[in-house]
């Protein structure tokens, strides 16, 4: 297992340096200078291309990238062109809050998404199944921008019991922090709670379907305790690979929400990079991106070997 | 005391209160609480010098403060400066300084911080060319800074007061820091507490802030400035629904921008007041004159003859707008209409003739807006049907602002560039129209005639002689067509109803207003 975990680290590093070399290329591909950004609307061409001799930018991008590998061998992710700040220091600032709000939504995601599949495939095509379908079809189909601007207006506005917008660190007010993280981590959860209760379902009615349950039924187990133990523990193995993948959505930044609700996240930060040209933000913020994915891919690897017997990493 | 005498004495005690409370207006304010402001776009940087964006000044001029600046109606206005001389041959400006004045790190300000802070400008300012004709900086004495110039330039004093990047007062320590890199200490009636990119920045009231009793009360970005607030929390909110319902809610206090569709629905409501600041935004394109068709005068005159543009900023500001012909603000010192007859025209039928004349053969008209800035976007839709009316073969590329910034150095890329301008006209006509004159020329081909007349705009001995030649000069614009002017923004703000004191401006200003309970 120690020697599997090890050869997928190994194998991530020349996926990361891919990943960096693809992204800081592509930006030098779109037009648009972070020199103009910083100078403003009304700067005369002089007065940018004196931004860009201060920031070092009128130098050629081999000789930047270059300085920004060496930076990256001494775990220094450079300096942010717009934020005042480095560019570590910034995804550090950043990751609590994307961390807080995807995981919210994840828990949510879990908790709705999988026993509102299981119920649904227990009982298909009666009422409850079609109410779980129905509800994931408009999970899946709002567009959550609008959600949340509708939840905005009827939890902070008509009914006032939650904030507009903004978040409050935990360390700052632990309830002001619950209350900021509902209201964007149900629009967020929305989407992926419809996705997770069709495939926990489609999933679940196959295994159903199979041999073993109808063994362990005929052998006379209650219906409670064939689906909670033989059935469940099958279906877990997609549903894993799901959420697996869901998080990794969630952690990527989700652009919108954070933009709707002024969340300062992983998402508003690239996103906010990406307009202004804010190259190595956005070198270091998809660098800890795809490393962040890497991992995650591992441990639901690891979850894998966990909930199935028959899989196993060690080198027979 | 007998009954009598208590009597008296509880009669003069009430009379000396209704005394007291009728001498102190001002303590009639409630002081105290934290204003929580919503700002659209977040500052690419603190440091005045090194930007020119509105989010930049929006935070910065509530921190910083300069020897002289603009008053409520953009003319010159005292700050730091006590008191200011120019000598008879316009070669020495000689200012004395205010004393007493404390940065916010404790130090008081003197001549060698103002001497260093020119400096850093002269060496490093986006608009350092403003201090190109400097020959030397001088500090006598601690309250004494002169500047001595090697030519003689009339218009100094409007240039060194202009906003756009303010040549705001730093202490002398920072003189040697590179653009965007100063620690953000000025002598204004804010401290700057905590920028959590994305989110919030957090000012707070200075302690050490002495208001400028010379003044009455707020003008410009000078004047009293009392702070009656603990704290400013400015958040920045770019979904302009987010920051609608956080007003509605009471979360925030002063919204700086509200689409014009929610003032609407606002309008009836006692808890919140709404705010018109006119003369917010001047909307147009630039015209290029490289490229063809609008390499000829007669298609450029088609295209200007062919525009509706009560139509254009209806439709792009939605309903929040004024039209004049002017590019400048109306009361604004310079403010001259000179070629009003060739603006809004809106002549079609004419504009085709003069299309046939002019031989034009269906080449591609080509327009660059941004999808950044929603009413250039706009705008540049409705131009494009008009033009295409006329019989113009129009192509549009939208791209994001910073790509269409790149584009616009193109000059085989587009004929009309969409844009708008908030400051510049503010400031006055060299900053405004600076970008159709040698060496910047947005339309790529230089008029000598235009550079006359800018030239003649700067040297004028008197206001009365510049203002003549920009009148010329604007004539000049619109005869040529080096710029196409659609009309000037409103901008709708809002506050709640408990926040007074609040006055529009081009900036939120934080002194002088109080949060009632």
């Amino acid at each position: 297992m120690g020697e599997f975990i090890l050869r997928r680290l190994l194998a991530a590093i020349p996926v990361l340096l891919i990943v960096t070399l693809i992204a800081a290329s592509i930006m030098q591909l779109v037009p648009g200078d972070p020199a103009a950004v910083i100078a403003g609307q009304g700067a005369s061409d002089a007065e940018v291309a004196q931004v860009r001799a201060q920031l070092g930018l009128d130098r050629s991008f081999v000789v930047r990238l270059g300085e920004w590998y060496v930076g990256l061998a001494r775990g220094d992710l450079g300096h942010s062109l717009m934020l005042n700040r480095s560019v570590g220091q910034a995804i550090l600032e950043r990751v609590p809050v994307t961390l807080a709000l995807s995981g919210v939504a994840l828990l949510l995601t879990v908790l709705i998404g999988v026993p509102a599949g299981v119920l649904a495939a227990l009982r298909p095509n009666s009422w409850v199944d079609q109410l779980v379908l129905t509800m994931a079809l408009i999970g899946v189909s709002v567009p959550n921008f609008w959600l949340s601007l509708m939840l905005i207006v009827l939890f902070g506005v008509i009914v006032d019991w939650l904030p507009t917008g903004g978040y409050v660190p935990f360390a700052e007010d632990p309830v002001e922090w619950a209350r900021s993280l509902v209201l964007p981590s149900i629009s967020l959860a929305l989407l992926q709670i419809g996705l997770l209760a069709r495939i926990t379902r489609a999933t679940m009615l196959e295994v159903l379907r199979n041999d073993y349950v109808r063994t362990a039924r005929a052998k006379g187990l209650p219906r409670r305790m064939v689906v909670a133990k033989h059935a469940l523990k099958n279906v877990m193995i997609p549903v894993v690979t799901v959420i697996g993948i869901s998080f990794g959505l969630l952690l990527s930044g989700s652009v919108v929400i954070e933009t709707v609700y002024s969340i300062p996240g992983m998402g508003r930060l690239l996103a906010t990079a990406i307009f202004s040209r804010d190259y190595p933000v956005i070198q270091g913020g998809l660098l800890v991106t795809a490393a962040t994915l890497v991992l995650l891919n591992l441990v639901v690897d690891l979850l894998y070997a966990a909930l199935d017997p028959r899989v196993t990493y060690d080198r027979r | 005391m007998n009954r009598g005498m208590r009597r008296i004495a509880a009669t003069a005690a009430t009379a000396l209160a209704v005394l007291a409370m009728a001498a102190a207006p001002a303590a009639a304010q409630k002081r105290g609480g934290t204003i929580v402001f919503a700002q659209e776009a977040p500052p690419p940087t603190l440091d005045p010098y090194f930007s020119t964006s509105v989010s930049t000044r929006n935070v910065a001029m509530n921190i910083f403060e300069t020897l002289v600046t603009r008053d409520e109606n953009n003319g010159l206005i005292k700050e730091l400066a006590q008191d200011y001389s120019v000598s008879a041959d316009g070669l020495t400006y000689t200012f004395a300084l205010r004393r007493g004045v404390k940065f916010h790190n404790g130090k008081e300000m003197t001549s060698a911080d103002v001497k260093a802070s020119y400096e850093r400008y002269k060496r490093m300012a986006l608009p350092k060319v403003t201090l190109a004709p400097v020959d030397a900086f001088e500090a006598p004495d601690p309250y004494t800074f002169v500047i001595r110039l090697k030519q003689k330039v009339p218009v100094f004093l409007e240039e060194i007061s202009a906003f756009v990047s303010p040549i705001a007062i730093l202490p002398a320590e920072q003189a040697d820091r590179d653009g965007g890199k100063i620690d953000i200490i000025g002598t204004g009636p804010f401290e700057f507490v905590e920028w959590v990119a994305d989110s919030h920045l957090k000012l707070k009231k200075f302690d050490g802030y002495k208001p400028d009793d010379r003044y009455k009360g707020t003008d410009g970005f000078a004047g009293r400035k009392e702070v009656l607030v603990d704290m400013v929390d400015i958040r920045l909110v770019k979904e302009p629904g987010t920051r609608v319902a956080g007003l509605e809610s009471g979360q925030l206090h002063i919204v700086e921008d509200v689409p014009t569709e929610s003032a609407k629905r606002l309008a009836g409501r006692k808890d919140i007041v709404l705010y018109d600041l006119k003369n917010w935004w001047l909307h147009g394109a630039w015209v290029n004159h490289a490229r063809k068709p609008t390499d000829n005068l007669k298609v450029r005159r088609a295209m200007q003859i062919a525009l509706d543009m009560e139509a254009i900023m209806d439709i792009s500001s939605d309903g929040a707008y004024t039209l004049q012909p002017g590019i400048q603000y109306p009361g604004n010192p310079y403010y001259v209409t000179d070629g009003k007859e060739l603006y809004n025209v809106n002549d079609p039928k004419k504009a085709q003739a003069l299309l046939k004349e002019a031989g034009y053969k269906g080449e591609e008209f080509v327009i660059i807006t941004n999808s950044s800035y929603q009413s250039m976007y706009k705008a540049a839709q409705v131009v494009a049907e008009q033009l295409k009316a006329v019989g113009f073969k129009v192509r549009i590329d939208v791209f994001d602002w910073a790509t269409a910034m790149a584009r616009r150095k193109n000059q085989d890329g587009w004929n009309l560039w969409f844009t708008g301008q908030g400051t510049g006209p503010s400031v006055g006509p060299f900053t405004a129209m600076k970008d159709v004159v040698t060496p910047q020329l947005n339309q790529f081909v230089a008029d000598p005639t235009l550079d006359k007349l800018f030239a003649d705009m700067i040297s004028g001995e008197t206001m009365e002689a510049r203002k003549a030649s920009f009148g010329q000069f604007q004539a000049r614009i619109y005869d040529q067509v080096h710029f196409l002017k659609f009309g000037d923004f409103q901008r709708k703000q809002a506050t709640r109803a408990n926040v007074k004191g609040y006055t529009p401006y081009r900036i939120p200003r934080f002194w002088n207003v109080s949060l009632e309970n």
